[in-house]
Parts: C-alpha cells; sequence; structure tokens
C-alpha cells in the first residue's frame, strides 16, 4: 500500500471525507432526515448543493422511513442517489429498506453505527446494521476516515453495475469514526468523474416509455424474484474485486473483502469489523512484539459474507476470537460469531470460536482488553482446557 | 520522540475544547506527522464535562479506542485544573498543562510520585478576558501547550487558526495564542 506524506492530507473527520466524496461522485438526489440521529455528512452535504457545488435535488423528509422511500423512487428514474443515517433512523427505514433491495435500486448508503434504544444511548455500537442485516443489501465496514472516503467511490460502481443493481451500506463506527478527524488523502474531481461516470439505468421510469415498477408478486412469483437478489448478492465478491483494482490503479489504495494481519503463522485470530479492528491490529502488532502468536482477520465485506476470503487466513489456527459489538438475544451466537461459525461448518473445520459481544452502547475496548482476551484462550489451549463456546460478555457487570 | 504520542484535553462543553483537540492534530498534519483526533461526548450541552484526544505519530496510526495513558494532560477549565482526577493515567515523563494563575497544591503533590513528570501552568482564562472573549481561552492553552511541550511549532498553529477564522476573531485568537506561549510557566 503506497503511503502518502502527511503533509499531503487534508484533515477531515470520517463524516466529512464521506460528505465530500458523495459530492465528488457527483450524486443526483439526496433524501434525508436531518434532525438526530443525523450526522454532519448530510449537513455538509446540504452545503455543497446549498453553495452551488453539488448539482443535486436536496430532499429534506420528514423522517427516514420517507428518506428511503424518496431514495427509491428516486433511484427507480435512474439517478445516482444517497443518504445517510444512524441507529434508530435505520430501525425506522427497516421495510423500505426490503423494498430497495427487491427494485434493485443502485442506493448508497452511509451508516454511522450506533446503539439502539432503549435505553437511550447514541453512542456506537453495531446494532442497528445487524437488525438490518437480512435486508438484501451489501454491506460494507470501514476503520478509518480513508477507507470511509475510498469506499464511497466504489460502492457506487459496484451498486450500479447492471450485473448488481444492489443497494449498499457503507458502515462507519458512530463518534469513534463519525466524529474523528485524521487526513485524508483525496482524488481530484477528474479522477472521481473517470472512474464513476454518470450512472447508465437499464431500466428506468420514463414516461415516453412506460414500465410497471414494484409489481404485485404471488407465490407463483414471488419467490423467483427474491431469489435474483441472492443472485446478483453472489456476484458482488468478485465485481467488487474488479472494482477495488481499478480503484488500486488509479489510487494505490485496495482493502478487499478481509483485513488480515498477521494471520499465516497465528495460533489464534481475532476477527471483528469496524474501528475496533484497527484497534485490534494495534493490538496484535504489540502481542507479537511479546512473541504472543496472535493474528487479525477484520471483516470488510460484511454481506455477501466473503467465506472465499475469510476461510485461507483462518483454517489454519488453532481458535479464532469473533468479537461482535451487537447482540442477538436468545440466539446460540452473536451475529458475525453466528457466520463464521456456519462458515466452518461448512467448510468442514471444527475450529473453536470464542465469540464475545463487546463495546455495546459506546463502551471503549482497548489494545490491551484485546490482549487480555487473547492471551487467555492461548493459555486454555496451551493447558489443553476447551475453549468455551456460546456467547459471553466482554466487560459487562453482572 | 516516542513512536505514538497520546494527549488528552479536559473541559467543558462550550470551552472550544473538541475544536482545541482538532486544531493540535491539524497542526501536527502539516508539520508531517500522522494525527486523530477525537472528542468523547457525555450529554451535548454547554457546560458538561467533554474530554477530548489527539494522536500524533510518525507512522499511521491504527489504534482507535479512548487515551488511557497519556503523554501529554491539557486542561481548558480552569474549574478542573486544580482536581488530581485530570492526571489519570499520566505517563511517567509526561507533561501536564493547565488553565490557571498558579500550580494547586494538591496537583504538586499528586505530582510529587512522577518525578520525571512536567507541569506548566498559564492564565488562559486572564489572557483570553484581557482581550474581550472567554472564547479565547482554547487558544492561549494551545500556545501554551506548543511551547511546554515542543510536539507543534506555534507556526503550525497559527497557520491552522488562519485556515479557520478570519477579521478580529482570528487577531484575536493569534493574541491569544502568542501571549499563552510567551506567559506559560513550569510549576
Amino acid at each position: 500500500m503506497s503511503l502518502l506524506q502527511p503533509k499531503t492530507l487534508k484533515p477531515m473527520s470520517t463524516s466529512e471525507a464521506i460528505a465530500y466524496a458523495v459530492k465528488q461522485a457527483n450524486v443526483d438526489v439526496i433524501a434525508a432526515y436531518p434532525i438526530t440521529p443525523q450526522t454532519i455528512i448530510v449537513e455538509r452535504l446540504s452545503e455543497y448543493v446549498n453553495n452551488g457545488e453539488l448539482d443535486a435535488e436536496y430532499v429534506a423528509v420528514e423522517s427516514e422511513h420517507s428518506a428511503m422511500s424518496a431514495c427509491v423512487a428516486a433511484s427507480l428514474t435512474g439517478a445516482r442517489v444517497f443518504t445517510s443515517t444512524a441507529s434508530q433512523g435505520l430501525a425506522l427505514m427497516h421495510e423500505v429498506l426490503y423494498v430497495a433491495s427487491g427494485l434493485r435500486c443502485p442506493i448508497v448508503m452511509a451508516i454511522a453505527n450506533r446503539a439502539l434504544s432503549a435505553p437511550i444511548n447514541i453512542h456506537c455500537d453495531h446494532s442497528d446494521v445487524m437488525g438490518s442485516r437480512d435486508a438484501g443489501w451489501v454491506h460494507i465496514f470501514v476503520e478509518n476516515a480513508q477507507q470511509a472516503y475510498d469506499r464511497i467511490f466504489q460502492a457506487f460502481r459496484l451498486a450500479e453495475d447492471n450485473d448488481i443493481l444492489l443497494p449498499v451500506g457503507v458502515n462507519l463506527d458512530g463518534f469513534f469514526l463519525s466524529h474523528a478527524v485524521e487526513g485524508v488523502a483525496t482524488i481530484s474531481d477528474s479522477e472521481a468523474a473517470l472512474f464513476l461516470p454518470p450512472r447508465k439505468a437499464k431500466y428506468y421510469i420514463d414516461s415516453s416509455m412506460p414500465m410497471t415498477f414494484g409489481a404485485f408478486a404471488l407465490p407463483d412469483w414471488y419467490f423467483e424474484i427474491k431469489y435474483q437478489v441472492v443472485e446478483a448478492m453472489e456476484k458482488v465478491p468478485k465485481k467488487l474485486a474488479e472494482v477495488e483494482e481499478a480503484y488500486y490503479k488509479m489510487t494505490g489504495r485496495m482493502y478487499g473483502h478481509v483485513g488480515a494481519y498477521r494471520t499465516e503463522d497465528a495460533d489464534v485470530c481475532l476477527i471483528c469489523a469496524g474501528s475496533a479492528a484497527a484497534t485490534a491490529k494495534f493490538s496484535v502488532a504489540r502481542m507479537r512484539e511479546k512473541g504472543i502468536k496472535a493474528g487479525l482477520l477484520s471483516i470488510r465485506l460484511f454481506r455477501p459474507f466473503p467465506v472465499e476470503s475469510i476461510l485461507p487466513h483462518v483454517k489454519d489456527a488453532k481458535a479464532l476470537i469473533v468479537m461482535d459489538r451487537a447482540m442477538s438475544p436468545g440466539a446460540p451466537s452473536a451475529p458475525i460469531g453466528q457466520d463464521i461459525k456456519t462458515m466452518l461448518y461448512d467448510a468442514g473445520l471444527n475450529i473453536p470460536v470464542a465469540n464475545f459481544v463487546y463495546g455495546l452502547g459506546g463502551r471503549d475496548i482497548s489494545a490491551a482488553e484485546f490482549e487480555s482476551i487473547t492471551t487467555k484462550v492461548i493459555e486454555d489451549l496451551k493447558a489443553g482446557r476447551p475453549i468455551e463456546r456460546g456467547v459471553k460478555y466482554w466487560g459487562v457487570r453482572i | 520522540m516516542k513512536k505514538l504520542i497520546e494527549v488528552r484535553f479536559h473541559g467543558r462543553g462550550g470551552q472550544g475544547v473538541v475544536t482545541a483537540a482538532r486544531l493540535l492534530a491539524e497542526a501536527c498534519l502539516l508539520e508531517n506527522k500522522y494525527s486523530l483526533s477525537f472528542p468523547e461526548f457525555g450529554p451535548e450541552r454547554s457546560g458538561a464535562p467533554v474530554r477530548a484526544y489527539v494522536r500524533i505519530s510518525d507512522e499511521p496510526i491504527d489504534t482507535r479506542s479512548l487515551v488511557y495513558d497519556p503523554e501529554i494532560i491539557i486542561a481548558i477549565d480552569p474549574k478542573i485544573a486544580s482536581s488530581v482526577e485530570i492526571l489519570a493515567g499520566l505517563d511517567d515523563e509526561g507533561i501536564v498543562v493547565i488553565n490557571s494563575k498558579n500550580a494547586s497544591d494538591a496537583l504538586l503533590k499528586a505530582l510529587s510520585s512522577k518525578p520525571r513528570a512536567k507541569l506548566f501552568y498559564v492564565d488562559a482564562r486572564g489572557i483570553a478576558l484581557s482581550l474581550g472573549d472567554a472564547r479565547f481561552e482554547n487558544s492561549a492553552i494551545l500556545g501554551a501547550t506548543a511551547k511546554a511541550t515542543g510536539i507543534v511549532s506555534l507556526g503550525s498553529l497559527e497557520s491552522v487558526l488562519r485556515t479557520r477564522f478570519k477579521g478580529t476573531v482570528l487577531e484575536n485568537n493569534l493574541k491569544a495564542m502568542q501571549l499563552g506561549y510567551d506567559k506559560v510557566g513550569q510549576a
């Protein structure tokens, strides 16, 4: 990965970086609810539109349900469409999320991952997106402002590909990323235009060429139409790799479906998503200095779950530690834990998995905590003790 | 410089704590260092305690957790500048910069266990009020921080101020920063 000199980078919060990328992506329509739980993302975008820096329709709606409804309608006209939300806002959009994927609307949405009420909280966790994970959206997690900026361009190019036509969620941790300021390397407007030419929709609402969108489908066709979302989803890993390759040629930056760090000879591999993956990387580097054979696999493409990209990195580990920033009360595992265990079962692997729920409602997790979690599992392995199965709740006072 | 320098700001909502952290991080970027700044919010309202953090490094910064063992602690709020709670986790060779006319006995006593740590004070409130507005105190304390810690130059901080402010607001912030730099004292 090529590194630019810090002095050439622009200081931006992850929210500002996303807004800037969306402006450069030259979107046609933004529909968003502007009040809590919203981020700086749409605030900046409304300024860009107001200043004349971005020629787009900015639709200020009365709720997130309406925001996603307006996005669906706009997308069906062939427009490039963006929105952003968080926590309760994503929950309120829930039913329309399925409409967006079912009608094959390539909307891109930034989701500042934040906790769900009650108790009312506002801080970071992944409860919001995990509640929406079966809605037929592609979901990408980012670990810093640079990834967020770059992924916006990639998300539009992926979503709008006529072989894909699925909505894409770009997930950034609330506060830990949304409000954190760091240096970001940006591309020029002309590079953005070259990488992301105007959307060429195959089917769109046009009064001179009438078509039906959102038709009724009874038991004779509903299942087949829904299955097309699965087929499109299956094409995503390969298509995203192509999109990334093109972006890499332009910028020298590439992230992959997963981020692997020191996994090649790791006895124990940590698996997590979002900003904590960056902290875990720092922790693994420190553990390696002490001779602890830990590795990290960060989930960057979450839906579709990139089984083929994950397996080679974890198949030789003696144990996996899956860290989930959301719970699934009553389920045998937390969300990412469920996916990893299913993946291992299908691959015929019986690697023990320690699944932890951590950091709900914005509770921090430090590099030292990753180290103590990992060290405990390594000690259990050395002593021949079985790894505790099921879900454990890291740091909760019980 | 250590591989990774961690800074913790203490203050209250409305005192420009988050802005001060961001200005410091942006100034470090100008000096070709990687930086990361982020706030820790409680309830978002005026007067509520606010912390903000900055990480500075010659290498790209991975860790995103809160800061627990800072090398530098900066107390923008004069009311908490005498409380020993702000010292939590201070590095043994750490530097503390407080908004105060002097160093409290309590702070000096608490720091006696860390003989290599340094305590600096600056009457940022007094400087700000002499320029007509208490809101200039974060610039004054940033100037003091530049002098006390050497992590960033006054010139880089001034450059960042120039990108954000104009007119008399800029002039007064620049003056506050220079006065903070000139008047900071070591306990």
